[in-house]
């Protein structure tokens, strides 16, 4: 480690040199070591920035935030030096931790969540706040279901796009029909719903029978049954221009550029610049039906490594990023930042592969679950941050069975269980346990839940993949995987779980993998995707989640909590730390520094 | 003059090799090297003796604990022993190394005199085959091969079909270095000569041009044993390494990504850090005194 | 000389096919596609969109002939589209070259204007104090893993005593400016240096030891030249050739990059652009890169090989 040491004697004069010589050149004390000390609020030590950034469509009301400009802005300014846009710039690592996908914009594809689709994109509808337990209209001012729960009309807003033109119902149908349509976008099983969905899909028709543009601020949707799950759905999906993207045949989607190339969008910011392998730029949308935001600029920094995102918060460089649990403490125990935490709505659970005849059998599967010390787990590697969950459903939300089996550790109890199902663990022979978490943490959760498994016979090989060969050893119709450990995006929509414990949802069909099959299961299933009322709903999945609980059908384990770390400068901001793929509700709109 | 040029590599001394052992052991440092590199060795081969800890042992009320009497390296997040983590470590650490650069030694000197001594054809054929080799993303072999060596061996022996492609990846290097030597050394007088008096081509290669390459090529095989060393650890980084929990000097030292790790439990990562630059250090120390005790011309 | 040169040339084009087919063939071997790399864990995705584009995209094909397929566009000109962005990728490639060759050349450069006179400096004083406190120091260097040394440094120069700024190239938020630049390229700089240094230092060290017992070194002593002309001008030069070597293979890496040092800094470079192609399993930048990795490879080694004979007038090319 003198390595480093020796580097630095003899290079760190220069260094430093360099470093002066940067601060005094780069004059207006703008160098980015001089961030931290950089005033919160706005900041504009150059008359000539408003007309070097404008966007192109902010027409005539004058920025705000020159209004304020301080008179004795920058006494030292040398008028050589570029314009510094010092002010009121958001730099952000959206896109590190577990939920970012930097650098794909395929809105209708994207593997994994895009907090910044919220910064350009509006949806028809969006929750109300992070708690994500009602939905809000966002294009849609209001919107209303029939008595028969097989039609909803949407009432759009005044809303404009970046362009200037007026959003319409149109654009919204158009939107909706290019999810149905050949190698568009992932949603398509969501719509299936949608009145004539098989036949447009199918090319039968060009015309998706279940939408119907009343007027240009009404849309009609039509349904085959009552589908509760629609808007959660459509939360998900950002609403394009027709205009901008009618002539794109919809197999060229996925690849078109406009992506990330002059998308044209109604959501608070526009999509301004991306530069490969550094960062995207947004600007503010002066016309925004809510107001134009109060940020000048906003950054998504992008970052291959977390732990350089977290220097960089630390130095004042960006203003936000994920955090992770080990990071927590000196996160907290830094004046400049404030911590955000929110569940993750990932279900972090154990797959038996049901294949093995021993799996099969729910005794071994509570046998497992007895011989794991999950609560010690949580306490000590988790610091107490996640919350054990009993079934697919966020432990705190309203799916949960609360008297659910706790599977308090009693390797006692997990031998006498096998012992009486006749199933000796070590006869099963060494058991590949596979994972596509790297980080330290499930290292050493899943170290010790194999120490726990071997200690009542089994017998565990661990293995660590990446995620391309994680999903090639997954999905697989004949794996050689014996356990999985893997995370569930598990909310707010209940019939997520749909897809993956169904019977009719088997690989390669659906992804219930194990395969679960039981038909007092699928009856609850099928019973909950249709039912209209919510209290009904809600038993219906709670006695999904008390199933689930007796008979293992997966060894559910926990649901963490997920964090993120924002300046003090930032004020109403909001950041949802839930899993890949979303919500990232963020109303980024509301945001000032 | 040129006789005697010729013969001096081979028969200078009756005893050529108790010649080499007495300038060996004049170099104090190489003699250090050869005891710190025993001392490795012994440690990790005879790991059970040495601690009784097991390195795999979970221990959570014990986590995260400094260096002690108990666990004189402390315990890491699991409160598994370090010390003999470590140790243990030693064991696919050393392993990785020795197979590893024993392969790119191996393949990489052949091919070099090869090419350099014939020239012509073989030297494009052997040549261009090493470019390839040299063209080749390790990154993309490694995983390819990583897949392969699982679905034909198993799973304990992984790191073997590891160390197997670290070796086969970094010949090619070596192979260009012994051939540039080579083309050198074959026009030497001495080895001129030594054809003329009917000297064999194997022995002209082996004999009269190889132990004069012995300098790079031993200065490869000290940065190899570090790079296959720290490749693996390379490979813990990128998911492809050695598979936790069993430990090896790379994967533990690559727990110090996580900025909690690195700040806040530096035993767990610094100790096994000390071994790979222990290990090292005594092995060029030992490769330098090697190179003057087989080299005629440094007395 | 010429003819060789020329003679070497032609046989690149069949090396050329013969490497890309083999990394071809390796990296489809490697688990997963780049469809594999679009589903979700944590969500799952529907496979039936999956399979089709698996389709769509011909990875449902043989082997021999996707890659016949990719050969035949790259003869016109064409090297796919990056899957991850939909971007054509030469142009991705391109983009990367600038910060790549200045983060690489910078620490070349230094890591040879260091480490070659340390490495003389070694092999004169061989055994000396100074000596093997250098032979410590690099081997301190080169034995620390390259992420935990980017990630240090990161912790210790830029957040402890906030020299430098945490990875990127430029500040976000203001003009580009050089100056801001370098700011931002000195540090990886540095590190990727030490290793070039501990290389060149190690290789000078052990080649001048071997020249400095050769005759004609004894013979330009016995002629009463100066130290210094017999060090610099008979020693070095004949040193010269593993250096030259070394150097030869370090040229490729101008243009690959160093994956974990581009990774730590966030630097845009080759190596974080190919590390983000492999983690997505992006055949056709993998491809674009091999490419663009294997001229290099070729070239240089090309390249040393001319130099060999200019260094030393007795090799002969082509002999047999």
């Amino acid at each position: 480690m003198k390595e480093p040491k020796f580097k630095s004697s003899l290079f760190s004069r220069a260094a430093i040199g360099m470093a002066v010589a940067s601060l005094v050149l780069a004059a207006c004390g703008a160098a980015p070591t001089a961030a931290p000390t950089a005033a919160p609020t706005a900041k504009p030590a150059d008359p000539t920035k408003p007309a070097a950034t404008a966007a192109p469509a902010e027409p005539t009301k004058p920025a705000a935030p020159p209004a304020t400009a301080a008179p004795a802005a920058a006494p030292t300014a040398a008028p050589a030096a570029a314009p510094a846009n010092s002010g009121n710039i958001i730099i952000g690592g959206f896109d590190v931790g577990p939920g970012g996908f930097p650098e794909r914009f395929d809105n209708f594809n994207a593997g994994a969540g895009h907090y910044a689709f919220e910064f350009y994109l509006s949806k028809l509808v969006r929750y109300c706040d992070t708690t994500l337990s009602k939905m809000c209209g966002d294009l849609a001012e209001k919107w209303e279901v029939s008595a028969d729960g097989k039609t909803v009309t949407f009432f759009l807003r005044d809303a404009k796009w970046h362009d200037g033109t007026k959003v319409t119902a149109d654009d919204v149908a158009f939107t909706i029909a290019r999810q149905l349509d050949k190698g568009v976008g992932r949603y398509s099983g969501n719509f299936a719903a949608l009145t004539g969905a098989a036949d447009y899909a199918a090319g039968k028709t060009d015309k998706l029978a279940a939408l119907t543009v009343v007027d240009a601020k009404t849309l009609k949707i039509a349904l085959d049954k009552p589908n509760p799950p629609l808007l959660d759905t459509l939360s998900f999906i950002g609403i394009i221009q027709k205009k901008q993207w009618e002539k794109v045949a919809p197999a060229d989607f996925p690849k078109s550029d406009i992506w990330k190339n002059g998308i044209i969008g109604s959501g608070p910011f526009i999509f301004s610049k991306y530069v490969p392998g550094q960062y995207v730029e947004f600007l503010p949308f002066a016309d925004y039906y809510g107001g134009k935001p109060k940020v000048d600029k906003l950054i998504n920094r992008f970052f291959p490594e977390a732990g350089t995102a977290l220097i960089a918060l630390q130095k004042g460089e960006i203003d936000f990023t994920y955090v992770t649990i080990d990071e927590l403490d000196k996160v907290k125990g830094n004046a400049d930042l404030k911590v955000i935490e929110g569940p993750s709505l990932v279900g972090q659970s154990m797959y038996f592969n049901q294949r093995i005849k021993a799996f099969d059998n729910p005794k071994v599967r509570q046998a497992v679950m007895y011989a794991i010390d999950r609560d010690t787990i949580i306490k000590t590697l988790w610091k107490g941050t996640a919350a054990p969950s009993n079934c697919f459903f966020s432990p705190a939300g309203p799916y949960n069975f609360k008297d659910s089996n706790p599977y308090k550790y009693d390797p006692v109890k997990a031998k006498a269980l096998l012992k009486e199902a006749g199933v000796d663990p070590a006869s099963l022979g060494e058991l590949q346990f596979l994972t596509y978490y790297g980080d330290q943490l499930t290292k050493d959760m899943l170290a010790v839940i194999a120490e726990q498994l071997g200690a009542v016979g089994f017998k565990i090989k661990l293995r660590f993949t990446d995620t391309p060969t994680f999903n090639t050893e997954f999905y697989n119709a004949d794996p050689k995987w014996a356990l999985a450990w893997v995370g569930a995006g598990n909310g707010p929509e209940p019939d997520n779980v749909y897809t993956s414990h169904h019977s009719s949802e088997q690989w390669p069909k659906g992804i219930n993998i194990n395969p679960i099959i039981n038909a007092d299961l699928d009856k609850l299933l099928d019973a909950g995707r249709t039912e209209g009322d919510p209290a009904k709903r809600t038993e219906i999945y709670q006695n999904v989640c008390k199933l689930s609980n007796e008979l293992v059908l997966r060894a559910y384990m926990l649901e963490s909590t997920r964090y993120g770390a924002a300046s003090k400068k930032l004020n109403n901001f909001i950041y949802t730390p839930s899993p890949g793929g979303g919500r990232y509700l963020a109303y980024p709109e509301k945001w000032t520094k | 003059m040129a006789t005697k040029t010729i013969t001096a590599p081979v028969t200078s001394s009756n005893t050529p090799l108790a010649r080499a052992w007495r300038r060996f052991r004049r170099s104090k440092l190489a003699l250090v090297g050869l005891i710190m590199v025993g001392v490795m060795a012994f440690l990790a081969i005879a790991a059970p003796i040495v601690t009784t800890w097991d390195p795999l042992k979970n221990d959570l009320l014990n986590r995260a604990q400094p260096p002690s009497a108990t666990h004189w390296f402390g315990t890491d997040r699991t409160g598994r022993d370090t010390f003999a983590r470590t140790i243990y470590g030693g064991r696919i650490s050393l392993a990785v190394g020795l197979i590893a650069v024993t392969v790119s030694v191996t393949v990489g000197t052949l091919i070099g005199l090869l090419a350099g001594y014939f020239g012509g054809l073989i030297d494009s054929l052997l040549m261009r085959i090493t470019d390839a080799f040299m063209s080749f993303p390790a990154i993309v072999i490694i995983l390819a091969a990583a897949q392969v060596v699982y679905n034909l061996l198993p799973s304990d022996s992984l790191i073997l079909g590891i160390m197997g492609v670290i070796g086969l990846l970094t010949w090619p290097q070596l192979a260009r270095i012994v051939r540039a030597q080579t083309l050198v050394l074959r026009e030497a007088d001495y080895v001129v000569a030594a054809s003329s008096l009917g000297a064999s081509k194997a022995r002209q290669m082996f004999v009269h041009i190889l132990p004069q390459t012995l300098g790079p090529l031993l200065v490869f095989a000290t940065f190899g044993m570090a790079n296959a060393i720290l490749l693996e650890a390379g490979l813990s980084f990128l998911g492809q390494g050695v598979q936790p929990p069993t430990p090896s000097w790379g994967n533990l030292v690559e727990t110090a990504r996580s900025l909690d790790i690195l700040e806040n439990l530096p035993w767990t990562w610094f100790y096994p850090g000390i071994f790979i630059v222990i290990t090292v250090l005594s092995i060029n120390f030992i490769g330098d005194a090697l190179r003057d005790a087989v080299d005629p011309k440094s007395r | 000389m010429f003819q060789y040169v020329l003679r070497r040339l032609a046989v690149t084009i069949p090396v050329f096919i013969a490497i890309t087919m083999a990394v071809f063939t390796l990296i489809a071997l490697a688990p997963g596609d780049p469809m594999a790399s679009y589903i979700s864990p944590e969500l799952g995705t529907d496979p039936a969109v999956i399979e089709r584009l698996r389709h769509e995209f011909g990875f449902d094909q043989p082997i021999p002939i996707r890659y016949l397929n990719w050969l035949g566009q790259v003869a016109q000109g064409n090297l796919g589209y990056r899957i991850k962005t939909w971007d054509p990728v030469w142009p991705v490639i391109q983009q990367r070259f600038g910060p790549t060759l200045l983060l690489m050349s910078t620490a070349l450069i230094i890591g040879i204007l260091i480490g070659v006179p340390l490495g003389v400096y070694s092999a004169l004083n061989k055994y000396s104090l100074p000596d093997m406190a250098l032979t410590g120091m690099v081997f301190l260097g080169i034995s620390t893993p390259a992420f935990l040394v980017g990630l240090g440094s990161l912790y210790l120069f830029s957040l402890q005593l906030d020299l430098f700024p945490a990875g990127g190239m430029h500040t976000l938020g203001k003009p580009e400016s050089l100056l801001d630049t370098l700011h931002h390229l000195a540090l990886p700089a540095l590190i990727l240096s030490a290793n070039y240094i501990a290389t060149m230092l190690r290789y000078t060290r052990a080649a001048m030891l071997d020249v400095i017992g050769e005759q004609y070194v004894t013979t330009a002593r016995a002629k009463g030249l100066s130290e210094r002309v017999v060090i610099v001008r008979h020693a070095l030069r004949n040193a010269l050739i593993p250096i030259v070597t070394v150097i030869g293979f370090s040229i490729p890496n101008l243009l690959a990059g160093a994956v974990f040092t581009e990774t730590i800094f966030a630097w845009p470079g080759m190596g974080s652009l190919f590390i983000d192609g492999v983690n997505s399993r992006d055949f056709p930048l993998m491809m674009g890169v091999t490419l663009v990795t294997t001229t290099a490879v070729l070239l240089s080694n090309l390249i040393t090989d001319v130099l060999y004979a200019v260094l030393n007038p007795k090799i002969r090319f082509g002999r047999g």
